[in-house]
């Protein structure tokens, strides 16, 4: 009985060494008495673990990250005295805009240069989250998915140098994602509605970079002219798309209203169903083009100006504000591109072979996304002119 | 461990970035143990979003008590297993070929393959296994949790799962190599 018991702990020592991937034939070296008995008990362990190292498909990842994230917002406001009521209402979103704005904070700050092997990274990303979800406009979120994919060419170059390709081709893919979403909150028709999108607390998920999906993605398989909406798991009965199909002006869309399942914990409910379709890439355009001076063309002076009423002539203005703001997005990118663009292929140069597939990968990725969002720019600037 | 009590707590409060950080920690390791009890892929991804959505719901009532969240996490969905597997013995199955999730691989078809008859057999081997077995199974191996873990969600003495890890390895082996005696 001692003895079993005795066997018991060892084999469970070895188990844990097994786990932490540690050699079968270094670890029976410790126990050489029990090596005939513990042998075919690790394989088999060890063939277990192995066989279980399964992922979830990433598009099912990113629609679950988006329901959790729907049902987070969801949830009742915490019951607090009445008196304090209406000063915490504020304390919070102050409190994480000032966290976020500063980078205070021990573990947000801890976590800022984390990279996707570190356990912090998952701090990061939420950090993202939150700083997407205080994001006004559409650009500004574009701008935003900018600078997330700059943290994202970065990581790769860190990952790859650190010789691990499996973070290299998730954090493409993450970077995929923020991507499509910076492609779609250029497109010209988001652009010429305005731009604007209400902020209504922690509205928009922040999408990728957390494994969420974007607030909208452009559906890949259309001509470069004509994009349209959907949502970024096109696979799943998604909350947005009924809102999607119902606009005329496809915009990005804030949030699930609809399918977040109201969870039981005594039963099983009935979740959405997915079926199965890859995500998708990024529409391949034109490239950066030279950009000109960011100043409206004359046409645009003129667009609202056959009548002389006041609003027109505000119209007139936000629509100068709007090409000048589009063009200064469009100049940054064409260099964000650029800078991206240089130290991926640097890593490429030097990376070794089984790396360079994941790269070449993240810079065909980065170049699709980036001439997209700079073609759609383009096309937002020029639809101002009548 | 403190680190996990001010997150809990935090996530308790109704902090975002704390049940983010939450959720993204424990959601693959979530999606394994479910298909390694199951062996179905679109019911465990289905029955993975609902565990987080029912923790979100309930998170408030947790308490410490010195049961890690990662434990109450595993009973949520352990629960979740069973009601499926009750509900499941009415209907007929799907093959569990068609089933099953496509491992992490480096791309290499035949890889892939391998892998994917790799835990076909796996999990064919383990429903062969009484429940308690195939429990430690999953949590140690496809969720990989700590024996003091796996004890807290069985609410057994880490003794006792030692012991049930034993013998469920053997089983494992015997239902994975049926020449072995």
């Amino acid at each position: 009985m001692e003895n079993k018991r005795e066997f018991d702990n060892i084999l469970d020592e070895c188990l844990d060494k097994v786990m932490q991937g540690q050699d079968i034939e270094t670890i029976l070296a410790l126990y050489p008495q029990y090596a005939v008995e513990l042998e075919p008990l690790l394989r088999t362990a060890r063939d277990t673990m192995q066989a279980a190292e399964i992922k979830p498909r990433p598009e099912f990842r990113q629609q679950a990250g988006y329901e959790f994230q729907a049902a987070l917002r969801k949830l009742p406001p915490q019951k607090t005295p009445h008196v304090f009521r209406w000063q915490l209402r504020w304390v919070a979103p102050v409190a994480i805009i000032i966290v976020l704005l500063l980078g205070g904070g021990g573990t947000v700050l801890a976590a800022n240069n984390a990279l996707p092997d570190n356990p912090l990274y998952t701090v990061k990303l939420a950090t993202e989250a939150v700083q997407m979800a205080f994001t006004r406009s559409d650009l500004g979120k574009a701008e935003l998915y900018a600078k997330f994919a700059n943290e994202r060419v970065a990581e790769i170059v860190k990952m790859s140098e650190k010789g691990n390709n499996a973070q290299v081709q998730n954090t493409t893919q993450r970077m995929n994602d923020e991507l499509v979403a910076m492609v779609n909150l250029t497109s010209p028709e988001v652009q010429a509605a305005g731009g604007e999108q209400s902020l209504t607390g922690l509205q928009a998920p922040a999408a990728t970079s957390t494994g969420f999906p974007p607030e909208t993605v452009t559906n890949t398989t259309v001509s470069p002219t004509t994009t349209t909406t959907t949502t970024t798991s096109p696979t799943i009965a998604a909350p947005t798309t009924t809102t999607a199909a119902t606009t005329m002006v496809p915009t990005t869309v804030p949030a699930p209203t609809a399918t977040a399942p109201s969870p039981d914990l005594s039963t099983a409910s009935q979740p959405p169903v997915a079926t199965e379709v890859m995500p998708p890439p990024v529409i391949i355009t034109a490239g950066p083009a030279s950009s000109p001076t960011p100043t409206a063309p004359e046409g645009l002076r003129h667009t609202y100006g056959q009548d002389n009423s006041k609003n027109a002539s505000q119209n007139n203005k936000n629509a100068n504000k709007n090409f000048v703001k589009n063009q200064k997005v469009k100049d940054d990118f064409a260099r964000k591109f650029g800078e991206n663009l240089r130290a991926l292929q640097n890593q490429l140069d030097k990376a070794p072979e089984n790396l360079k597939p994941a790269l070449k990968r993240a810079i065909d990725i980065l170049k699709k996304g980036y001439e997209e969002s700079i073609s759609n720019l383009e096309a937002a600037g020029s639809s101002y002119i009548p | 461990m403190q680190d996990e009590q001010s997150l809990i707590r935090r996530a308790q409060q109704r902090d975002p970035v704390a049940l983010t950080q939450l959720y993204e920690e424990n959601f693959d390791r979530i999606y394994r143990y479910i298909v390694l009890k199951i062996g179905d892929r679109t019911e465990a991804e289905d029955m993975t979003q609902q565990v987080f959505l029912n923790a979100l719901q309930s998170i408030s009532s947790y308490k410490w008590k010195g049961m890690p969240f990662t434990s109450w996490l595993y009973r949520i969905a352990h629960n979740q297993v069973v009601d499926y597997v009750r509900k499941k013995a009415k209907h007929a199955t799907v093959p569990l070929d068609e089933s099953l999730p496509l491992p992490a691989t480096d791309g290499d078809p035949q890889h892939l393959v391998e892998r994917k008859i790799q835990l076909e057999t796996v999990v064919m081997a383990t429903k062969k296994l009484t429940k308690a077995q195939q429990e430690v199974i999953s949590l140690r191996f496809a969720a990989e949790l700590s024996i003091t873990e796996v004890a807290k969600v069985m609410a057994k003495s880490e003794g006792a799962v030692k012991a049930l890890q034993h013998s469920a390895i053997l089983a494992l082996r015997k239902a994975m190599s049926p020449e072995v005696e």
